[in-house]
């Protein structure tokens, strides 16, 4: 947020926010009291960068997990993959399993 | 100044635990997690007398779950989430499970939990978090739903084929089990398949 200074006037303590696209700048105070409500709003910017770190950090933490989880999971596919066609089975259009034609079960005794 | 830590790599921390035992087996793996190296050797004879170990491949997923949903430290409340991930586990292989479907329910068993863990951090979050965060933790939850769901499919779709089976005849009492082909077969040497 800015201090403003027009020739003699000021420093003027402003806000600018966002309408319909364009930036308004509206006016707050000047003196002490302009000094206490930019530090406010200063604190209040503070936090909300604060919260977005934590986010972020957050985020991040929770991306681990799930490549973690992806990784096992994928893991767990091949297996049943590698157990379902070393059985003779065949997975249609990525679909469900099905056996090959004329093959039958083996038994081993 | 704050309490030494005990040295765990120093390989004299504790008597060995008892490897014959289901305790003792986890109390190993347990204290080789936290780097005791002191139980390698027995770690190492441990799974080449047994790969029961191995087949718990969803160990490290779990593990890391139930850290994530426990308070930092809370270790109580971590054990307790990876026992009821186990029962669930077994609850859903049923009796005389093959080595696959016991890897199939236990990968169901995490994927419910996970699911469970991940509504109560959207709930938890409910008219706090910010629309990013929001937004980030119901696509996270609803990842978990989807794996979830296509882990019970897995286990489904194996109980539905016909895959064939291996008789087992243990020498001397004779039992017949029968096994999934996950190559778990009679070798030379005598039954080497997990019965």
């Amino acid at each position: 947020m800015s201090w403003e200074t027009r020739g003699v006037y000021g420093p003027y303590y402003t806000r600018s926010r966002r309408v319909d696209g364009r930036v308004v700048r509206e006016y707050v105070g000047a003196g002490p009291l302009a000094d206490i409500i930019a530090q406010a709003d200063e604190a209040e910017r503070e936090a909300h960068r604060l919260q977005r770190r934590r986010e972020r950090e957050q985020m991040e933490q929770d991306r681990e997990l799930d490549d973690l989880f992806g990784a096992y999971s994928a893991g767990v596919d091949e297996l049943l993959r590698g157990v379902l066609e070393a059985a003779g089975y065949h997975q249609h259009k990525r679909g469900e399993w099905r056996r090959a034609r004329g093959q039958e079960t083996a038994r081993l005794d | 100044m704050g309490k030494k830590r005990p040295d765990l790599t120093s390989g004299e921390s504790k008597k060995l635990p008892d490897t014959t035992t289901a305790e003792g087996r986890k109390e190993i793996m347990r204290r080789a997690q936290a780097g005791d190296t002191s139980v390698v050797p027995a770690l190492r004879r441990m799974l080449r007398e047994d790969d029961d170990e191995l087949i718990d491949s969803g160990h490290l997923a779990r593990m890391a779950l139930a850290r994530a949903a426990a308070r930092e430290g809370d270790l109580l409340t971590r054990e307790i989430y990876i026992r009821q991930m186990e029962k669930d586990a077994e609850e859903l292989a049923g009796p005389n499970p093959s080595p696959l479907e016991k890897v199939l329910a236990e990968r169901i068993a995490i994927s419910r939990f996970r699911c469970y863990y991940y509504e109560c951090l959207c709930v938890m979050g409910l008219r706090k978090d910010t629309l990013n965060l929001d937004a980030h933790k119901h696509k996270r939850l609803a990842a978990a739903q989807r794996d979830f769901l296509s882990s019970c499919r897995a286990l489904a779709q194996v109980r539905k084929l016909e895959l064939p089976f291996v008789q087992v005849n243990v020498a001397d009492k004779q039992q017949v089990q029968n096994l999934v082909v996950t190559g778990a077969l009679e070798g030379p040497g005598g039954p080497q398949g997990r019965v």
